[in-house]
Formats: C-alpha cells, structure tokens, sequence
C-alpha cells in the first residue's frame, strides 16, 4: 500500500463518525449535533481535497476555507455546552477576530495556495483553551452526571488531542522546505486524525439516548 | 528514523498521555465529590430524622402536660 492509499484510508475514519451521528440523529444532544455538522463538513472536505489532488489541481486552498468553517462550528460548539458568560463571549468574539486574521492572511499576508500556518497556530492555542476551560466547568466545578456517559467528555479530550498534537505540524508545515520532511507531517497528522475520528465516534455514540436506555 | 518523526511522534504520544491523564483525572475527582455529596445528603436526612423524633418527644411533653393539667383540675 502506497503512502497516498494509506493516508486516503486513514482519511476515510471520518465516515464512522459520520455514519454513527446520521444513524443516531434524533436521539443525540443539541450540542452534539453541531459538532455532527463539523463532522459532515470535514466530510466534504476532505472528499474535494482528495477529488482536487485526484484530478491534479493544487488543494491547498482548501485548507483556508477549512479553518474558517472549523473555528465557526467549533466555537459554535463550545458556546453552547460551556455555561460561564464570560467564556461564552470569548469564544465568540475570539473566532471572529481569528477568522479575520485568516481572511487577511490568506488574501493579504501570504499566498493562498499555501498552508495558513500563522491562522491556524492561533486557531489551535484558542481551541485548547476554551477545550480545558470545558472540562474545568462542566466536570470540576459541577456535580452533573457521570462524565464516562458524557458524550461531550469524549469529544472534548479528541478535540484536545487533535490541537494539541497537531500544533507542531500546523505551525511549521509552511517552512518546511525538504517534500520528504511534509509527508512525514502529514503521516503524523493522518495518525492523529484517525485516532480522534475513533475517539469523536464514540462520544457521538455515548451521547444518542440509545445508549444511556442501554444501560 | 529521522529526528524528525521521533519529536513529531514523541509529542503525539505525550499529548495522548497528557489527554487520558487529566480525563482520568476529572473522572476520578467527579466520583470523589458524588461520594461526598451522597455522604452530605445522607447525613441531612439522619439530622433530619433527629429533629423529627425530637419534635415528637416535644409534642408527647405537651401532651402529657395537658393531660396532667386536667387531671390536676379534678
């Protein structure tokens, strides 16, 4: 198996995230549907990354409006499940002044068909933070439910891996000059990816109401 | 392996560690503090079964009173 089929197999993870929150639909949580939306975006995405590449046109500019439609849903996301006022308007007002900063990198800054590695920095630190402040507020302070049960635990520790992890390979992607030195990224990012897409599988599973009657 | 992939995979593996770590932690201090809740709500309602009991040894005080109160009339 060559590295392209190998990285396209590793892509294609996101289908089983994909395919549970379709199944699962009306039983799962509000704000874990927007998260299923994230998901059903990245789906098309990476389809017309993988079609681009394909058909032998450049797809880096892909990623710009990627970032763009991540940060909104995920900031969407976090506005809904964290509680606190404050981290509800800095996770609004912090994805509008990112996403600026992503418009003027991408038209303005550098060139489009390259990675938007300065955007996509701040992107990931900006994540991180409202993801630990989720898990400070909704399992720290509060006495809810068992968090194992919690859908959002789990899909809040993927999404806490997935920045963490790739924060190396989003920030220098752009300077890395050897091609054999990119595809090592990019396999590192392949292994990431799956592995969350697993991860973010079984909290969209956990939060469907067919789990929590199965128990 | 270049030096490379080895900082690439050894930051992956780290954040892993990092990540399952600190859920592991959440969960264990939610079902430290359910604990103590539950320990907190029993004892409210042990408190609450005292005052009750001691409410009805008052009223039987009372009672008792009362009944003495007419006899003492006769």
């Amino acid at each position: 198996m060559s590295f392209i089929h190998f990285a396209i197999f590793l892509t294609a993870t996101i289908l089983i995230p994909l395919g549970i929150g379709l199944y699962h639909y009306r039983s799962i949580a509000a704000d874990v549907r927007v998260f299923l939306y994230l998901i059903i975006v990245g789906t098309v995405n990476e389809s017309i990354m993988i079609t681009l590449s394909w058909m032998g046109y450049r797809n880096l500019f892909t990623l710009h409006i990627w970032m763009v439609l991540e940060l909104t849903l995920l900031s969407l996301f976090f506005y809904r499940t964290i509680q606190s006022r404050e981290w509800r308007m800095y996770a609004r007002y912090g994805a509008i002044v990112i996403i600026s900063l992503a418009f003027l990198y991408a038209f303005y800054g550098e060139n489009i068909h390259g990675f938007n590695s300065l955007p996509r920095a701040v992107q990931s630190l900006f994540i991180i933070s409202l993801s630990g402040w989720l898990f400070y507020e909704r399992y720290v302070t509060r006495i809810g439910s068992d968090p194992a049960r919690d859908g959002v635990f789990f899909i809040n520790g993927g999404i806490l891996f997935y920045f963490s992890a790739s924060f190396i390979v989003f920030t220098f992607s752009k300077y890395v000059i050897d091609s054999s030195y990119l595809m090592t990224f990019i396999k590192a990012h392949s292994f990431v990816n799956a592995f969350c897409n697993l991860i973010f599988a079984y909290g969209i599973w956990t939060s469907s109401r067919l789990y929590s009657t199965a128990l | 392996m270049d030096i490379l992939a080895i900082v690439l995979y050894g930051t992956i593996v780290f954040n892993l560690a990092v990540v399952i770590g600190l859920m592991l932690f959440v969960r264990r201090s939610w079902r430290i503090r359910s604990e103590e809740q539950k320990k907190r709500q029993a004892r409210m309602v042990e408190q609450g079964k005292v005052i009750s009991i001691q409410q009805d040894i008052i009223d039987q005080k009372d009672q008792l009173i009362d009944k003495y109160k007419e006899i003492l009339k006769f």
